[in-house]
């Protein structure tokens, strides 16, 4: 079941949702009109760190043989997307971008948990951005950024600045406690999710 | 206190038969979004490439002298769905 904004809200306060930093105001305000919480999503915000690609080296992705993360990191270029300036994502461009904000959803003995979704904002794909594309499970027990995977599929470059409302979180309710399992990108801090 | 409220805004035709292109300011700066005709009152759907007076359908939420936070029927592209505006920007429904 999806959480409606009002149980984001429970479920922050009871710890059993992380957002750091928290999403602000909670509801809007004449002083602060710009709510992040949706009726039932909660938006966030593009870090500065973009990981791009190199597209020098001719390579075959070959998940058989490992490695990935490595070759991942070792073959991006790291930009960090200057503030008033912006990153111009060109047509067909795709980069890796990560959240401002860590997102956790723990598992706690004896009590029901929580998962999630990333999905893109309406708005953004209007203009042909994508900001994930088959991986937008959070799944419980996560602790970290979420990267986001972006390619402009439009025909005009799309501009990214630092801490634009990029994607929205759903949040729902996980039956029964599940096992841990780690993940590879447990605790990603960086767009290419290695550490 | 959420009220029907008309906001002042331009109109031009939509990427859709059912849509409409709506612009206007707020107190966060201009917005524009895709609305549907049903809460956009204009006197006849523009013809492409042109830019009439409208109003858009809101919802008043909060009042404070002047400033007015409404709530939009649609997101904008540039901003959130609840936004400031003057009160003279809008008419009673």
């Amino acid at each position: 079941m999806v959480l409606s904004n009002v149980k984001i809200h429970e479920a922050l306060d009871a710890g059993r949702l992380v957002i750091d930093p928290q999403p602000q105001p909670r509801t809007p305000t004449i002083a602060a009109p710009q709510c992040p919480y949706d009726t039932s999503a909660v938006d966030l915000t593009l870090s500065d760190q973009l990981s791009i690609p190199l597209p020098e080296k001719p390579f075959v992705f070959d998940l058989r043989k490992g490695g990935l993360a490595k070759f991942l990191s070792e073959n991006t270029r790291q930009v960090t997307i200057d503030r008033d300036g912006g990153f111009a994502l060109k047509p067909s461009q795709f980069v890796l971008g990560n959240t401002v904000e860590r997102v956790g959803l723990p598992i706690i003995e004896g009590q029901s948990c929580l998962a999630a979704r990333v999905e893109g904002k309406s708005s953004f794909a209007r203009c042909g951005l994508i900001v994930h594309f088959t991986a937008p499970t959070i799944h419980a027990g996560f602790e970290g950024r979420i990267t986001l995977e972006m390619i402009n599929l439009g025909v005009y470059p799309i501009m990214l600045y630092p801490g634009m409302r990029i994607c929205q979180l759903i949040v729902e309710e996980v039956s029964g406690t599940p096992f841990h399992n780690q993940s590879q990108f447990q605790g990603q801090t960086k767009p290419a999710g290695t550490s | 206190m959420a009220t029907e409220y008309w906001l002042k805004c331009k109109v031009s035709s939509g990427p859709f038969p059912s849509e409409l292109v709506v612009l206007s300011t707020s107190s966060q700066g201009a917005f524009s979004l895709f609305a549907p005709k049903d809460v956009v009152r204009v006197e006849a759907i523009p013809a492409a490439g042109t830019e009439i007076d409208g109003l858009l359908k809101v919802r008043l939420l909060e009042s404070q002298g002047e400033l007015r936070l409404v709530g939009l029927p649609v997101t904008p592209l540039e901003s959130s769905r609840t936004i400031t505006v003057q009160s003279s920007q809008l008419q009673p429904a």
